[in-house]
């Protein structure tokens, strides 16, 4: 990265680094990617498997790009990724197969409705939250998840335990990549505005931000509403991917598996969150293909391995993959000169 | 960072490249068993049992199709008893492994989270352990081994009712999981509609182990009999439980309880309990005893009703290739559906239409730290 | 009445088991401001060397109990040593997501090791039961439990405030920086702290194994509950983290018991959702006051 720019100052590769594309541009080229790798899919030439990777890598990056605005962007320790998502899930599964005939009109219905849903309840958790700092709102988050996973085994209308089934299939990769633009569009805008600086100044300091005037309720609450809409996004888009939910995909062990991707990734960046889910769920399915072409019965080591591999990334790259570094696509253009972002 | 990248990219490619390539004389099935996670002792019954199925039609030569033998080649994966697991793990098997047919998953959560994707890529699917009804609704390519939670629930409902001559029951189970509260409602109701009264109803979440707060409860209505209809890792410690606080009700359960670890942990505080399972180790029948003293043999454990259901589900499978005559997912969909009589450990299966076999249940007592036949159920 | 004593003794048993494992959590989150997501299975662990050591060598409780605190304390120091120190100074979270790997590989490794399958630690202590008055029902080893718990707890207390090593620990707590400035080995408090909560948490292992069952899976479960006990009651406070404890279990067993077992997770946390409101800190635990 550096090196580059030290030992060849104006190489075509340099050039092109600093050339940087313009927002639209990535947007477009990324979501005409991922129709193309669609279509492909659709008639055969690609296999089902990969495109249901790219479709389970772009879901977690919705969830776990918003579990970054308050988990990275302001400091907070929330733990009740999962249950916005449970809510979301829910919310298209009774829109998706109690309302409309399934089609495009059904699933943008469903997809508002589950990311309404769980902003509002996300908006009342970050109401309830306010008084409680660290690790005491990890656990009122942590308790919110827990409510609504035990809610929603108690309504028989939602299955119970036993589950939500007969979703209609409509999410594909090319929805997924269309709620994965919109997400990151949203975020890159607010994380870059005001409200983003807010959110960092109260991350760095609570107390001075106050002093400048930064109406911190405020401020943290908005942050937990978008995080949590963005999580019942995704939970929309599981519903309708996977047509079968059970409350308990959604309790806490959910939470930990994003956490595990956000901090592998790197806090505080929205390039890290890609990086993050990337690695770890191409690690993963590396290693089950690895080790069942191996020997069939060596697939048990996949979860005794994997853990090793990710202590080892944490102590030799301690902030995460990305540091607080930034992808130079994900800044926008003003900020090339002041910004210590590279690669 | 970058030098690492590359790596693993190259690794990526590698593992992808490779996968997915074998020999031509191998018929490939596809397993998937929670290796890991909370009900991992069962995923271990389920990959001994398939494996043994494996050994044994490969030492006998394999299957014929045709005037050629293929050997059978198993690829067991791990779902980690999570049903986004068990999606991926299915989407692995078809498309990448390109398997024949599926055995799996085992919970009920797990089988209901892979059926659409098997269903859509016409693949057959025998799930040895899902009881819940709703895994084979309006599939065509979903099977099972074993009989239904309805059925289940009714055979102890009578059975106390009938047999124990019990006016009022207690029922204890889980109501985080589909699986006991399918069964204990279902009791409920039909306990209730044969005169009986149920005085308590009372629930706790997977995981808990300390449920003498619900014992006491039960404890102060005095019931005849008490229900539990849970897994055989926690049905040791309530009953433990129950006794020390002095329950005296006879106590009932369903399949969930047969595995040897129920004894090995209760040891006496077992005896005289019964319960509703699959196939009873005692019964005079040749598949079972034949199957018993193999795995016996090769595991030194005895076999539970996982291990008996993923038995039956893998010869199901391969008497199933060998009618459909060809390496063809949906001849061989045809051929199970067809399947009449087939005489496994567990019973004899038929499918008439549904992927839900026609099959009987057996209670058995808990009698000198062993399981021992009392009486058939037959639907 | 019998059955609200009953339910009592019921809650007292889980809070003591919950308060050994809290007080590792709280101990280490004292000193390093650290989360050790690995604790609960550390608690894992060190009841399966107890059941080891019970069911292979036939050890006696009184030897087998001293020796699987011993050994799970070194595990605990071990972990310290290899997966966090290096992390020390690094951002708090990825000493988090550290111990959730860590937590993740005992519990493969322990699997792979002893096997999936749910055991029971043989039980020693005496359980024969007592019947007071018209209907209370109690075992004795329910009884020894909860106060072998209560010992326990008490040593840790006089520990922490009556010796050299306990002062260098709350020194620690209160401002790790200065510490080396003092003359007092930075490295070596930490290693104690680890030890004595992994020593604590095979303590309570043992008793659970005894009590319940033990799998690999339940520190999992466990290891949540006890965060949880260890925030309500203040995280950092070793009388925060019994106190919470005991309120958790009374709350979880009081739930069951009068209001509905099917929202039991519901309503505990509803109810100690509330308790934050009124504490924002934890019951015992310090305002955080921070420095601008």
């Amino acid at each position: 990265m550096k090196q580059h720019q030290t030992t060849k100052p104006m190489s075509l590769i340099t050039k092109l680094r600093t050339a940087t594309p313009s927002w639209s541009i990535l947007a477009i080229a990324f979501l005409a990617l991922s129709g193309v790798l669609e279509l492909l899919g659709d008639m055969d030439y690609l296999n089902q498997y990969y495109l249901h990777i790219l479709i389970i890598v772009g879901m977690n990056i919705i969830l776990v790009a918003s579990l970054n605005l308050v988990n990275g962007y302001l400091g907070e320790f929330a733990l009740g990724h999962a249950g916005f998502m449970a809510v979301g899930a829910y919310t298209a599964a009774v829109i998706a197969t109690k309302i409309g005939p399934p089609g495009l009109p059904t699933l943008i219905i469903a997809l508002i409705g589950s990311t309404l849903a769980a902003a509002l309840i996300g908006y009342l958790v970050g109401l309830i939250t306010f008084k409680t700092v660290g690790d005491y709102l990890a656990i009122i988050t942590l308790g919110f998840n827990m409510i609504i996973v035990n809610a929603i085994q108690n309504i028989d209308y939602l299955g119970g335990p036993r589950g939500f089934i007969g979703i209609p299939k409509a999410t594909n990769l090319f929805i997924v990549a269309i709620c994965v633009v919109l997400t990151y569009t949203v975020l890159r805008n607010l994380v870059y505005s005001d409200h983003g600086r807010r959110w960092i100044s109260i991350r760095e300091n609570a107390i001075a931000a106050e002093l400048m005037g930064i109406d911190i309720n405020r401020a943290k609450n908005m942050a937990f509403t978008i995080a949590a809409a963005f999580a019942g996004l995704a939970g929309g888009l599981w519903a309708q991917y996977q047509q079968f939910i059970t409350p308990k995909s959604f309790d806490y062990i959910k939470t930990t598996d994003l956490l595990v991707m956000l901090y592998l990734g790197g806090t505080g960046s929205l390039s890290g969150s890609i990086l993050g889910v990337v690695f770890y769920t191409v690690l993963m399915e590396v290693l089950r293909n690895v080790l069942s072409m191996i020997d069939p019965r060596l697939a048990e080591l996949r979860m005794l391995i994997s853990p090793l591999i990710l202590v080892v990334v944490m102590l030799t790259k301690q902030s995460g993959l990305m540091g607080n570094r930034e992808w130079r696509w994900f800044s926008p253009r003003k900020e090339e000169n002041t910004d210590e972002s590279c690669s | 960072m970058r030098k690492f990248g590359f790596m693993l990219l190259s690794l990526v490619f590698l593992a992808f490249a490779v996968s997915g390539c074998g020999p031509s004389n191998e018929l490939k099935i596809g397993v998937s068993a929670p290796l890991t996670g909370d009900i991992s002792a069962l995923g271990q019954s389920t990959k001994n049992a398939a494996l043994l199925a494996q050994e044994e039609i490969n030492a006998a030569g394999g299957i014929k199709l045709g005037d050629k033998s293929y050997t059978v080649k198993l690829i067991i994966e791990d779902d980690e008893n999570k049903p986004e697991s068990t999606a991926t793990v299915f989407q692995k098997l078809i498309n990448q492994d390109k398997v024949l047919a599926i055995i799996g998953s085992q919970s009920s959560k797990c089988s209901n989270a892979g059926a659409p994707i098997a269903e859509s890529a016409k693949v057959a699917q025998i799930s040895p352990w899902s009881t819940n009804p709703n895994v084979t609704k309006d599939r065509n390519y979903v099977f099972r081994a074993c009989f239904i939670d309805p059925f289940q629930g009714k055979a102890v409902a009578i059975f106390a009712k009938d047999k124990l001559n019990a006016k009022t029951a207690a029922v204890l189970y889980d109501v985080a999981s589909d699986y006991n509260k399918g069964i204990a409602e279902v009791f409920r109701d039909e306990f209730t509609k044969a005169g009986g009264q149920i005085v308590a109803f009372e629930t706790y979440m997977t995981k808990d182990t300390d449920f003498s707060a619900q014992l006491t409860k039960i404890k102060g209505t005095n019931p005849d009999i008490l229900f539990l209809p849970n897994y055989f890792n926690e049905v040791p410690l309530q009953i433990q439980q129950a006794l020390k606080l002095g329950l005296t009700a006879k106590i009932l359960g369903s399949d969930g309880w047969d595995n040897p670890e129920l004894i090995k942990m209760g040891g006496s505080a077992m005896e005289g309990t019964y319960f509703s399972n699959h196939y009873s180790p005692d019964i005079d029948r040749s598949a079972s005893k034949d199957f018993i003293a193999k795995y016996q043999k090769k595991y030194n454990i005895m076999p539970d009703a996982a291990a008996a259901l993923t038995y039956d589900s893998c010869y199901l499978l391969f008497k199933a290739i060998e009618k459909a005559g060809k390496a063809d997912p949906t001849a061989i969909r045809d051929a199970i559906a067809a399947t009449k009589n087939f005489s496994g450990v567990t019973g004899d299966i038929s499918y008439d239409g549904s992927g839900d076999p026609v099959k009987g249940a057996v209670i058995i007592k808990i009698e000198n730290g062993k399981f021992v036949f009392d009486s058939a159920v037959n639907p | 009445m019998e059955i609200i004593i009953q339910q009592l003794l019921n809650a007292a048993q889980l809070g003591a088991v919950y308060a050994l494992i809290a007080l590792g959590y709280t101990m280490v989150y004292g000193i390093l401001r650290m989360i050790n997501f690995a604790h609960g299975d550390i608690f894992m662990v060190g009841a399966f060397i107890g059941f080891l050591l019970a069911t292979t060598v036939n050890m006696p409780l009184v030897l087998m109990m001293p020796l699987t605190m011993l050994l799970t304390a070194f595990v605990g120091i071990a972990i310290e040593r290899v997966a966090y120190r290096k992390l020390r100074d690094a951002n708090r979270m990825s000493l988090v997501i550290t111990a959730l790997g860590v937590g993740i590989f005992l519990e493969n490794f322990v699997r792979m090791v002893v096997g999936p399958q749910t055991r029971q630690i043989p039980a020693q202590l005496p359980d024969k039961i007592l019947t007071f008055g018209s209907g209370l029902v109690v075992t004795e080893d329910k009884l020894l439990i909860i106060l072998i718990s209560l010992a326990l707890m008490t040593i840790l207390w006089l520990f922490t405030n009556k010796t050299l090593m306990g002062t260098a620990m709350r020194a620690v707590a209160d401002n790790a920086d200065v510490i080396p400035l003092m003359g007092i080995n930075l490295n070596r408090v930490i290693a104690v702290t680890f030890a004595i909560g992994s020593a604590l948490a095979a303590a309570g292992g043992i008793f659970y194994g005894q009590a319940y069952s033990i799998d690999p899976y339940m520190g999992i479960d466990l290891g949540w509950k006890a965060f949880i006990a260890a925030v309500i009651g203040g995280i950092g406070s070793i009388e925060g983290a019994v106190l919470g404890s005991f309120m958790l279990a009374g709350v979880e067993v009081f739930t069951v018991a009068y209001l509905s077992s099917n929202l039991k997770n519901g309503i505990a946390f509803g109810l100690l959702i509330l308790l934050l409101l009124i504490w924002p800190s934890g019951i015992m635990g310090k305002p955080m006051i921070k420095k601008v």
